[in-house]
């Protein structure tokens, strides 16, 4: 009897060692009933999907797409996996369903886009007949063609749509070498831009290809709804340009060094008729004048992740937390929205919907609160 | 009918029989394996403050625990008592629970528990005992674990086919704290209860 409660102690004590119970790792019964994606990576927001029944955020995370319902935090439908390489960019509307466009790049730099049918995320023995790849063809022609997803232009009543229809169709020419390619949806539009500073823009009037001026063998990167960065000629500064390639955005007379603390563009966008440029260190610009008379950020060496605006209020949100920053436009009132929940987590979205604000964040939490 | 009347003679005889004569003494053993089913009862949380039942509720001042998330799932144990009088026995039971939570994620748990079980009906062919179990419980899900505690009440009907072997049936609560103390984190515990339903193979000497 003695050697048993020995060998039950022992095991006890192996048991105990095993386990920190002040390390996150310990907290089972809230990971249980809370989020279910909460041990995925969330590194984008793609948009908004309703099924008939709920609305959906989309996000793309490390191991797939994940369908996170706006009205219930616990009621998460996850996705086909992804590889890890794959990046989610938007929601298209097809003939008959909505597919999520995603794209992977492989070593040599070739983009491959990729469709799945979101109605087959949930669904594991669809979802391998239900993704569509093929290599992008961004040389002479103007059409973005996918194998079985073929992009085309339309124009049906009058409303013109980019629309994508499934058909069976082998992929195009390969994409030409050291191309970088980033794609983004932009006012019923498709955008792919190069390294080069190819920009080019596919509608239902066309295709649009502007050239800026790069050189650079960083890519190209999206700095807000309709605008690209891009390292100038020189790769000493990052310029910002429209979607369509037109005039670089003026910074005023203090640009956006690439220098040793590596500010990038971190954001760029309008509110009502202001120009507001956000770095990666967290200097405002309004109409190319730093800070105008916004008040200074309480950086702290922090990096912002994510900006946008929601109402004519920036919001801003940091690597590694742990707080929103928001900047009324209208008359400058700075504000930090310190929410315990953001801890020291990465924003990599924020979007309203009713009377919420859902912060996105990278390890993994969908936060609803309301900033008052 | 007629049947039916032999058996509830029996048991009442068997329940007659059990206060005048009891089976066990003192040193008898009974080595008992348990296979069922583990439905999830109730959840309560440090942040809500409130109990919430399976298979959950749609109320939105809970959503962080409004729907449990839990599948019905399984468990299984083995344990070991011995009598210390004819009334009163004490042993272990160590044991596994899964429950698929979300389709495709399990949260696990491993009791080991040290039990008491008081068998006030005991006619030789039928035991109806009640037990207590209380012990340690390493519970897991996806990345996280975590060893705490355990207690389960439980009770249920023994059939011995022979003077050895038997089967039966269990059913219960058990209950599976989760508690923080200390670092501003009283808003992590929680309790996570389940009724196990088991069906029992018992072996006694």
């Amino acid at each position: 009897m003695k050697k048993l409660l020995l060998i039950i102690l022992s095991v006890f004590i192996v048991l105990l060692s095993s386990c920190n119970p002040d390390s996150n790792t310990s907290i089972i019964f809230d990971k249980l009933h809370a989020n279910p994606s909460s041990n995925y990576r969330i590194f984008s927001y793609v948009g908004d999907y309703s099924d008939g029944e709920n609305e959906y955020l989309v996000l793309g995370t490390n191991l797939g797409i994940i369908l996170y319902d706006y009205d219930s935090t616990a009621n998460v439908k996850y996705g086909v996996i992804i590889s890890p390489i794959a990046h989610p960019l938007m929601l298209v509307n097809g003939a008959e369903d909505i597919y999520v466009l995603y794209y992977e790049q492989n070593t040599d730099k070739d983009a491959i886009l990729k469709a799945a049918l979101i109605s087959s995320l949930t669904d594991n023995d669809k979802s391998n007949d239900m993704i569509y790849e093929a290599q992008i063809d961004i040389g002479d022609d103007t059409d973005i063609a996918i194998s079985n997803v073929y992009m085309q232009s339309t124009q049906s009543g009058g409303t013109s749509s980019i629309k994508y229809t499934v058909q069976q169709r082998q992929p195009v020419d390969t994409t030409p070498d050291n191309r970088n390619i980033v794609f983004y949806n932009f006012a019923d539009s498709a955008v792919s831009a190069t390294i080069e500073g190819e920009i080019l823009k596919v509608s239902v009037s066309g295709a649009q290809k502007t050239t800026v001026d790069s050189s650079s063998e960083i890519a190209p990167y999206i700095v807000g709804d309709g605008y690209i960065a891009f390292l100038d000629e020189n790769e000493s500064y990052h310029d910002v340009y429209a979607m369509e390639g037109k005039d670089k955005i003026n910074r005023g007379d203090d640009p956006i060094a690439r220098g040793p603390e590596d500010e990038i563009v971190a954001f760029f966008g309008k509110a009502g008729d202001k120009e507001v440029l956000v770095d990666n260190s967290g200097s405002l610009y309004v109409d190319g004048n730093e800070k105008g008379d916004y008040g200074s950020f309480p950086m702290d060496n922090r990096r912002v992740a994510y900006s946008t605006i929601i109402d004519d209020y920036l919001y801003i949100g940091y690597k590694y937390g742990p707080e929103i920053i928001t900047v009324n436009m209208a008359d400058g009132e700075t504000n930090s929205r310190d929410t315990s929940d953001i801890n020291n987590e990465t924003v990599v979205g924020i979007k309203q919907n009713d009377n919420y604000f859902y912060v996105i964040t990278e390890e993994s939490e969908v936060i609803r609160t309301q900033f008052n | 009918m007629r049947k039916t009347l032999t058996i509830v003679l029996l048991a009442v005889m068997g329940i007659t029989g059990a206060f005048s004569s009891p089976y066990y003494d003192a040193g008898s053993q009974i080595f008992t394996i348990n296979v069922g089913a583990s439905v999830p009862f109730f959840t309560y949380n440090g942040k809500d403050k409130e109990a919430v039942f399976w298979p959950g509720t749609d109320d939105e001042s809970t959503p962080e625990i409004e729907n449990m998330n839990q599948l019905v799932g399984g468990i299984g144990s083995i344990a070991y008592q011995v009598f210390l009088n004819p009334y009163w026995a004490i042993g272990g039971e160590l044991g596994y629970q899964f429950n698929y939570v979300a389709g495709t994620d399990v949260a696990a748990s491993v009791p080991i528990n040290m039990k008491v079980s008081y068998f006030p009906v005991q006619t030789g062919k039928f035991d109806l005992p009640i037990s207590l179990g209380i012990g340690l419980n390493y519970i897991s899900f996806r990345d996280s674990s975590k060893l705490t505690f355990s207690a389960t009440v439980e009770f249920g009907g023994m059939y011995y086919i022979t003077d050895e072997w038997g089967i039966g049936i269990h059913a219960g609560l058990y209950f599976i704290p989760e508690f923080y103390l200390t670092d501003g984190r009283s808003q992590y515990s929680g309790i996570e209860t389940y009724i196990p339903i088991r069906l029992s193979v018992a072996y006694r000497h």
